[in-house]
């Protein structure tokens, strides 16, 4: 699956920062025509974003989606039509309460998709439960549809919605969080949490990102270009669990080699969730493209012998 | 063969921030054609592209007969197709 | 001026029109990037000169001193552009000679600045000058020049090398050359290091100082014999003003340069480097060339992060020096600095403070084909601005897309010609303007020595280079470099403007692009009035760029 790191809104009536966006090295960019504009604006926004995915490149790393409004509302379908076209990678719907939100966009994008001659199914999806039902709906929702990759929480509507308050740990959401986890890898798909609207606040990201890998999320939405690198910092793996990657893949192999059914790293037996690490560490730095010592380097580091620890693949 | 579309009322789209464009649509009489009056820089030497941009934008849409006014700051070509179908659209032409 | 329907035309090697005379001046057509040889023998050389014993060559007011040299009608006079916009030394010349009602007269500045441009362009209209032969016509110059009114010539556009072999082969002969000295000592030994009015160096003027009849030196910090260093030594100077100021230090060296914040800037100086990376350039005793522009900074900012990453050590850098050379320097990630042009006042104080480590050099040493051999050749990279790049990789610094003269050519097509990797950064388009186009508008660095492009949204190689494209066919390129056709990102950039618009030419032509060779590359037609008004630039950053562009 994708890599989706970090997840930039941009606000979808603003002409100056829509042909920019995809220069600040985010996974995805998700173009806003939802809480970003006001009731008055949403048409301008909608027209803007529409000819903006025509012709503005985003670059050939980021995803390119757009928060349309619920299709609850007179905008929601009116926003899809316009949208859907060949630069459209993903699009984010807010406000899902019920699998049936998911699946009305499904088949009206299934049905534009064909209309207007693009490949079938290449569209994603992804869902924001922001309410309390929608977050009790959580596992329902994220099974739903084919073309679901990812389920989101949004924070602030949420507590709202709780009638709780916000705190530096969130703990009024800290329940709502693991469930969105818990119903994404039930079903396959991955998590994205919500914003930390203080853009200034780099220690405070930091500290939540990092809660939020722990508990399993795969990316986090961001407000602004600077908080991107923290993000992606969080969730990239660290040097010493690359390490630690290798090593134990290579245990396996070893293993297999002897013919041995025992595989032990050292003084330590490896079982599956060892082996799962190891996998998901190796993938995210392949997708990363961050730098994955080989074994014969990391032998020789052990070692003691002098190894500059080069970043990037280097070529000598 | 594109359907003849008419502008019910006046309508604006867009504002003259950084990059945008108001786009103003005012209906205007059968077999007038398309007035376009611009204001803001860069318009000289885009001048003719930029009117250009307007009825062609205009007459994709049906739109044979407008007054259009517009006032901004650079915008790209993307930002003027856009402000000026918004307008059209809530100028009711699709009604 | 001369209409296009007045001179007869040739095709020259990149397919650009030329002209083969100018009234008596026969012209030669670019020929490629190496093939013409001097079309004279030798050196042109200055009037000899006498001096008894005279202990002094101070002359109390500048009117003085230029009655003393016999400046007349028609003569020419040159002047260096080291305190950019800062200069006074222009100014006040200028002045005193309109006073003396001398008329006719050809300037030929290395370059000039916006702060010259009221008197410059009040002069042409009075008919003290005649003639422009100069490195650049920025803003109001530039537009008095598109206009074709005023100026009975066409000006020849040239690099900083090309000056100099222009100067050496007497095809611009000095009768006065006005030299602002930010010290000096009565017999006229000259430097740019010490002085209020410091500027680093006043390399541009060597060749002035060598070349004209007559030397004038003006300065506001007189120190007593002998003053050191010599960078321009007593036996090429005639006489020495003392004047009050010759320039406003804040606006000759920065106190403080920025790199770039717009994240369009960043990201194509970031891949700058990586590019530079992936192709094999970083690598320990490199040489390269940074400028002061935004992109040029943020650069040389990056590079440096990357090579003490690495642990990797250039041999020797030159620029357009700045604060981020000389760090280099001082935490040695490069060996030896020379200066072409000092920016800020790090650089400026490092020159007077490690002369061991940091020197400047003649322009034509650093630039001159037709001399003996330049530093350009040993540069492995060099990194470029552009107005314009078209398919053909040429690159357009001269002109803006509007057709307005606007830009100086500076040291672009030496070092584009001189150095291993050219790298252009550009954005894709700026405001609604596509800068790469399907044809540049002029063309200033012909294709041929032009290696890689990068824009925000995509690199391109020359596909001459087909040992760049070699090596890059193996590595594994990272995921948002994206390397592509140069026909790719017109298209892009096509699409996002809506296409280059044609200028309105008219029918005089108003200025010559002259290759470092004495060639001819390019012609400059006259821009019709309705399309002055323009404001090509976004923002800030750019205008600066220009400013700054100099290499």
């Amino acid at each position: 699956m994708r890599l989706r790191r970090s997840r930039l809104y941009v606000p979808g009536n603003n002409p100056k920062m829509i042909p920019p966006a995809g220069l600040y090295g985010a996974d995805v960019i998700s173009l806003d025509l939802e809480d970003a504009v006001g009731p008055e604006y949403k048409i301008d926004a909608r027209m803007l974003v529409s000819e903006a995915l025509k012709v503005v490149d985003f670059g050939p790393s980021v995803e390119v989606t757009v928060r349309i409004n619920p299709l609850s509302t007179e905008w929601g379908r009116w926003d899809i039509k316009q949208i859907v076209c060949e630069k459209l990678d993903g699009i984010y719907i807010p406000k899902v309460e019920t699998p049936e939100d998911v699946i009305q966009v499904d088949e009206l994008v299934t049905e534009l998709e064909d209309k207007k001659g693009l490949p079938m199914g290449r569209i994603k999806l992804f869902a924001t439960m922001e309410t309390a039902k929608g977050i009790l709906n959580a596992h329902e929702i994220a099974r739903c549809s084919g073309r679901l990759e990812g389920i989101t929480i949004g924070g602030e509507d949420l507590t709202a919605d709780l009638g709780g308050e916000r705190s530096s740990d969130g703990i009024a959401i800290h329940t709502a969080r693991q469930l969105i986890v818990l119903a994404a890898k039930a079903a396959g798909i991955q998590a994205i949490d919500t914003v930390y609207s203080d853009f200034k606040d780099m220690d405070g990201l930091r500290k939540e990102t990092n809660m939020v890998r722990i508990m399993g999320y795969d990316g986090k939405a961001c407000i602004h270009p600077s908080q991107i690198e923290v993000i992606h910092e969080a969730f990239n793996p660290k040097p010493e669990e690359i390490v630690q990657a290798v090593k134990v893949m290579n245990a396996i192999k070893v293993a297999k080699e002897r013919g041995s059914g025992v595989i032990a790293l050292g003084s330590k037996m490896i079982d599956r969730p060892i082996v799962l690490k190891a996998e998901k560490m190796l993938s995210r730095a392949r997708a990363a493209e961050l730098y994955i010592p080989t074994i014969e380097e990391i032998m020789q580091g052990d070692n003691g012998s002098d190894q500059n620890g080069k970043k990037g693949g280097g070529d000598d | 063969m594109v359907e003849s579309y008419r502008l019910k009322r006046e309508a604006v789209a867009g504002s003259e921030g950084k990059e945008d464009c108001m786009v103003r649509l005012t209906p205007a009489e059968p077999g007038t054609g398309i007035q376009i009056e611009i204001e803001g820089k860069s318009r000289d030497f885009f001048r003719d592209e930029v009117f250009k941009v307007f009825e062609t934008t205009l007459k994709s849409m049906g739109i044979e007969d407008a007054i259009v006014f517009s006032k901004g700051q650079s915008p790209l070509n993307f930002t003027i197709i856009a402000r000026t179908k918004a307008a059209a659209i809530k100028g009711g032409a699709f009604e | 001026m001369v209409k296009i329907t007045e001179v007869e035309w040739v095709e020259n090697a990149i397919g650009r029109k030329v002209p083969k005379r100018i009234g008596n001046e026969e012209l030669f057509p670019y020929e490629g990037p190496f093939a013409h040889r001097p079309h004279k023998d030798h050196k042109y050389g200055p009037k000899l000169d006498y001096m008894a014993d005279q202990t002094s060559e101070i002359v109390s007011t500048l009117s003085e001193a230029i009655d003393k040299v016999g400046l007349k009608d028609e003569m020419t006079i040159s002047f260096h552009h080291h305190f950019r916009n800062g200069d006074m030394v222009m100014n006040m010349v200028l002045e005193e000679i309109e006073k003396k009602g001398i008329k006719d007269l050809v300037l030929a500045p290395s370059s000039t600045f916006p702060c010259q441009e009221e008197t410059i362009i009040r002069c042409v209209k009075n008919g003290t000058i005649a003639r422009i032969e100069g490195g650049s016509a920025r803003g109001e110059i530039g537009r008095m020049v598109s206009t074709g009114k005023y100026l009975g010539h066409p000006m020849k556009i040239r690099s900083h090398g090309g000056r100099v072999r222009a100067i050496e082969a007497g095809d611009i002969k000095i009768d006065v050359a006005f030299i602002g000295a930010p010290s000096s000592d009565e017999l006229g030994n000259l430097n740019g290091v010490n002085g209020p009015s410091a500027c680093g160096t006043i390399n541009f003027a060597f060749v002035d100082a060598r070349f004209a009849d007559h030397v004038i030196a003006i300065t506001d910090h007189l120190v007593e014999y002998p003053n050191f260093p010599m960078s321009i030594s007593q036996e090429l100077v005639d006489y020495v003003v003392v004047v009050d100021k010759i320039g406003d230090p804040n606006k000759i060296a920065s106190g403080e340069l920025r790199i770039t914040n717009s994240p369009t800037r960043l990201k194509i100086a970031k891949d700058a480097v990586r590019i530079a990376d992936l192709l094999g350039y970083v690598k320990d005793g490199m040489s390269f060339q940074a400028g002061a522009g935004g992109i040029s900074l943020a650069f040389t900012e990056f590079l440096h992060q990357e090579m003490k990453e690495k642990g990797i050590v250039a041999r020797w850098a030159q620029g357009g020096t700045t604060k981020f050379l000389v760090d280099m320097l001082k935490d040695g990630s490069v060996h030896k600095l020379i200066t072409g042009q000092a920016f800020d006042t790090v650089a400026i104080e490092s020159m007077r403070n490690d002369p061991k480590d940091h020197v400047d050099l003649p322009i034509g040493a650093y630039a001159n084909i037709h001399g003996k051999g330049c530093t350009v050749n040993k540069l492995d990279i060099v990194v470029l601005g552009a107005s314009e790049v078209d398919v053909d990789f040429n690159v357009n610094t001269a002109t803006l897309s509007s057709g307005l003269v606007a830009e100086p050519v500076g040291g672009h097509s030496d070092t584009a010609a001189g150095s291993d990797l050219c790298i252009i950064t550009i954005p894709l388009f700026r405001g609604r303007y596509p800068v790469v186009v399907d044809r540049c508008t002029t063309v200033v660095t012909p294709g041929e020595t032009v290696d890689v492009i990068v824009t925000e949204r995509g690199i391109t190689i020359n596909p001459r280079r087909t040992d760049l494209l070699e090596k890059l066919a193996k590595v594994k390129i990272p995921r948002d470099l994206r390397i592509c056709t140069i026909q790719e990102l017109q298209k892009m950039a096509d699409e996002i403007t809506g296409g280059r618009v044609e200028p309105n030419w008219g029918d005089e032509i108003v200025a010559l692009i002259e290759y470092r060779d004495g060639t001819i590359i390019d012609t400059v037609r006259n821009v019709l009035p309705k399309y002055y008004d323009d404001a090509i630039f976004v923002d800030r950053d750019d205008i600066n760029d220009l400013e700054r562009r100099e290499n």
